[in-house]
C-alpha cells in the first residue's frame, strides 16, 4: 500500500476512533468491548501514520485525531443547556474539584519555600539527573550526540515531574528528601561527563 | 472510564494544579496567544511587504548574482561575516539575502529589489519566544513556562478523575461557572498531545541556556558550540587570507541533480571572500519532521557532506525535529490551520483556568473581583496589543514602536477594565458568574 493510502486510512481510522468513543462513553453503563475498539481504532491509525510516514504521519495524525474530537466538542457545545440543571451542575463541580479554598491547601506552609523548593532546587536537580542520563548514555556506547541531546530533553521532562510530585507532598521532610535523593543520586556522575567523551 | 485515585490524591493534585497555574497564568497566556498568531509568520511577513518580488523558484546563477551585488554593495565597510540566502518556499516565495548589517529582497535576476522590512513579524516572534528581553532570559523564562506547561498538563490530569468519561461533555450554554469549567476541562484534555508535544519542544528550546550550560560547563569547559557541535555539526577552521567570492552555483546544481527529492530553502556561505569560506544547503526533506540537512560544500562546490540531523543518531533527529514540530511548520496550510486552532484552545485553557479559581474564591465567600477584572483586563489587553501592534504597523511603517505599543495597549485594557469595575461600585456585570448560594 502506497503512503498516501495509508495516511487517508490513519486519517479514517483516527475518525473512526473518536467517534466509537464518543458513541461508548454516552452509554450509561461502561461497555469494554466499545472502549477497546475505540482506543483500538486509535491506536491503529497512529500505527498506521508511523508505517505511512514514520513520525510525520504519527505528527498528523494526532493533528487528525484531536481535529475530530474538536468537532464532536462543537455539536456538544451548540446543544440547548437543559432546564433546572444548576443543581446538579454544581453538586458535579463539588465533586471533582475542592468546594473552598481552604480545602485546597490543607496546611498552612511557607510559600516561599515551596516555590523555592519547586522551582530553582528542582530545575537544578534536574540538570544533575540530565547529566547523569548523558553519563549513562555514553557509558552504554551510545553516540555523544544522543548523550547531549538527552540532556536538553531531560530536563523539560524531569522538573515538571518533579516539581509536580513536591507539590503533591504534604510533608516539608518528604519533598526535601525527594529532591535532595535526585541530586544526591545524579551529582556522582558529574565526574564521568569528560572521561566519558 | 475513570481513573481509580483516591480523593486526598484528586485535591493535592488540584491544589498543585491551582498553585502552578496562579503563578504561571499571565506569561503563559501571553506565550500561548502569541504562539498561535506566530504560526503565521510567513503570512504576516508577505502582509506586511506586499510588493517585494516573488517567485516559485530562482536560477542558481541569480542567487549567485544576488550574493555578488550584496557583497558589491557592502564593499564600504567590514565584509559580513556570514551571508544567508532564503530561496523562495511554498509558504515565503521570496529571494532573501541576509548579511551581519542588512537583509534584502533580490529579484528573479539576482538584482537588489529592495530591503526586507518585516519588523513586526519580528517583534511577534520576539515576544513569544523572549518576551522582547534580551534572549538569554528571555527565552530561559519562556523554557521554564513550557516546562510548567507539562506540569499543569500531568496535574491537570491527576486532577480529573472522569477524564475519559467526561470528555465529550461540553454545557457551553449554560454560561455559567459549570460552563466556564467544561470549555476548561474538555479542551485541555483533547489538546493533551498538542500542549505536551508544544510545552516540551518549547521548553527543550527555551531552556538551553541552564540546560546545555550546564552541559557545556560539565563536559566542554562552558563552550557551548562543542557541545552543540556533535548534535549539529561544528564550523571548519577559518583562513583569512583574501580569495574571489565562492561561487554557490555548483553546489546548488549538485542538490538539483544528486538530491532531487530535497527542497533547499538557504544557502550560507561562511566566511566570504576569505581563503576558509564554504557553503552549506539547508535543503527540506519532504514528510518528516526535521527542519531540514545541512549539506556541506567547499568554496569550489564540492561536496562534503551532510551533518545528520536527517539520518544520523536519533538525538541528531530529534533535535532537529523539535522546531517545526513546535511552530507547525512541517505540512503546509492545513497543519498551520489545525496549530492556530489547538493554540486558540491552550489560550482559551489558560484563561479560563484563572476564572475557574476565581469562580472558587466566590463559592468559598471570598470573592476577588478586583482580581477578575484586572484578568479580564489582560485576557483581552494581549490581543488587543497583538492587533493594535499590526494596525500600527500597517499605518505608520516598519519602525513603529510596537513593544512600547503592545504594552501600553495591554495596561491600558488593564486600567479600563479596573475603571469599569470601579465605577459598577465594585459589582461585577456581564461577566462569566457563579451561581450563588
Amino acid at each position: 500500500m502506497g503512503s498516501d493510502a495509508l495516511l487517508w486510512m490513519a486519517a479514517a481510522l483516527a475518525i473512526a476512533g473518536v467517534a466509537v468513543l464518543r458513541l461508548s462513553w454516552e452509554r450509561p453503563a461502561r461497555s469494554r468491548a466499545w472502549n477497546i475498539a475505540g482506543w483500538g481504532a486509535l491506536l491503529a491509525a497512529v500505527l498506521a501514520g508511523d508505517a505511512a510516514a514514520g513520525e510525520w504521519g504519527i505528527a498528523a495524525t494526532v493533528l487528525v485525531i484531536m481535529f475530530a474530537a474538536f468537532v464532536v466538542l462543537a455539536f456538544a457545545a451548540a446543544k440547548p443547556a437543559r432546564k433546572g440543571r444548576a443543581t446538579k451542575g454544581r453538586a458535579k463541580i463539588a465533586r471533582t474539584s475542592p468546594r473552598t479554598i481552604e480545602e485546597t491547601a490543607p496546611e498552612r506552609r511557607s510559600g516561599l519555600v515551596t516555590f523555592a523548593l519547586a522551582g530553582p532546587i528542582s530545575l537544578a536537580a534536574s540538570v544533575l539527573l540530565a547529566l547523569a542520563v548523558r553519563a549513562m548514555v555514553l557509558m552504554a556506547g551510545g553516540a555523544e550526540a544522543d548523550g547531549n541531546v538527552a540532556v536538553l530533553a531531560t530536563v523539560p521532562i524531569a522538573w515538571p515531574i518533579l516539581s509536580f510530585a513536591l507539590l503533591m507532598m504534604s510533608r516539608r521532610i518528604r519533598q526535601c528528601a525527594l529532591v535532595m535523593g535526585v541530586a544526591a543520586v545524579s551529582a556522582p556522575f558529574l565526574l564521568l561527563q569528560n572521561g566519558t567523551v | 472510564m475513570t481513573i481509580a485515585l483516591s480523593k486526598q490524591t484528586v485535591r493535592k493534585a488540584i491544589s498543585a494544579h491551582s498553585a502552578l497555574g496562579l503563578i504561571c497564568c499571565a506569561l503563559l497566556y501571553l506565550i500561548c496567544a502569541t504562539g498561535t498568531a506566530i504560526v503565521l509568520y510567513e503570512e504576516w511577513q508577505r502582509l506586511e511587504q506586499h510588493d517585494a518580488p516573488e517567485m516559485t523558484a530562482i536560477a542558481p546563477a541569480s542567487v549567485q548574482r544576488g550574493i555578488e551585488n550584496v557583497l558589491a554593495a557592502e564593499s564600504d565597510r567590514p565584509t559580513t561575516t556570514h551571508l544567508y540566502v532564503h530561496l523562495p518556499t511554498r509558504d515565503l516565495p521570496r529571494a532573501t539575502i541576509t548579511t551581519d548589517t542588512q537583509a534584502v529582497h533580490i529579484d528573479r535576476s539576482g538584482a537588489i529589489a529592495m530591503p526586507e522590512e518585516n519588523a513586526w513579524a519580528e517583534f511577534l516572534l520576539a515576544l513569544h519566544y523572549r518576551l522582547n528581553l534580551p534572549a538569554v532570559i528571555g527565552m530561559s523564562l519562556v523554557g521554564l513556562f513550557g516546562a510548567m506547561l507539562v506540569a499543569l498538563t500531568i496535574s491537570g490530569i491527576v486532577a480529573h478523575p472522569r477524564i475519559f468519561r467526561d470528555a465529550f461533555r461540553l454545557r457551553a450554554r449554560r454560561a455559567d461557572a459549570v460552563a466556564t469549567l467544561d470549555w476548561h476541562n474538555r479542551l485541555a484534555v483533547w489538546t493533551i498531545p498538542f500542549a505536551l508535544a508544544i510545552a516540551l519542544t518549547g521548553a527543550m528550546i527555551g531552556l538551553f541556556y541552564i540546560s546545555g550550560v550546564g552541559l557545556a560547563s560539565s563536559g566542554y569547559g562552558g563552550d557551548s558550540e562543542a557541545a552543540l557541535a556533535p548534535v549539529f555539526g561544528a564550523e571548519p577552521e577559518g583562513d583569512p587570507a583574501p580569495a574571489p567570492i565562492a561561487d554557490v552555483t555548483p553546489a546548488l546544481a549538485f542538490m538539483e541533480r544528486e538530491f532531487p527529492q530535497t527542497i533547499p530553502y538557504y544557502v550560507i556561505l561562511h566566511d566570504p571572500g576569505t581563503a576558509g569560506q564554504h557553503v552549506q544547503i539547508i535543503a527540506e526533506h519532504p514528510r518528516r519532521l526535521i527542519f531540514g540537512e545541512y549539506y556541506a560544500f567547499s568554496g569550489k562546490g564540492e561536496f562534503r557532506g551532510t551533518v545528520g540531523l536527517a539520518d544520523g543518531t536519533v538525538g541528531q533527529q530529534l533535535a532537529a525535529s523539535t522546531y517545526n514540530l513546535h511552530f507547525g511548520n512541517y505540512g503546509g496550510l492545513p497543519v498551520k490551520i489545525a496549530y492556530i486552532l489547538f493554540g486558540l484552545a491552550m489560550t482559551v485553557v489558560v484563561a479560563t483556568g484563572t476564572f475557574i479559581w476565581l469562580d472558587k474564591r466566590e463559592r468559598a465567600a471570598r470573592p476577588s473581583e478586583l482580581l477578575r477584572a484586572a484578568w479580564w483586563g489582560f485576557v483581552v489587553g494581549v490581543p488587543a496589543g497583538v492587533a493594535a501592534t499590526l494596525l500600527s504597523r500597517l499605518a505608520m511603517g516598519n519602525g513603529a514602536p510596537f513593544v512600547a505599543i503592545f504594552w501600553a495597549v495591554c495596561l491600558l485594557a488593564l486600567a479600563l477594565n479596573l475603571l469599569r469595575f470601579k465605577r459598577r461600585g465594585g459589582v461585577l456585570k456581564g461577566y462569566i458568574r457563579v451561581p450563588t448560594a
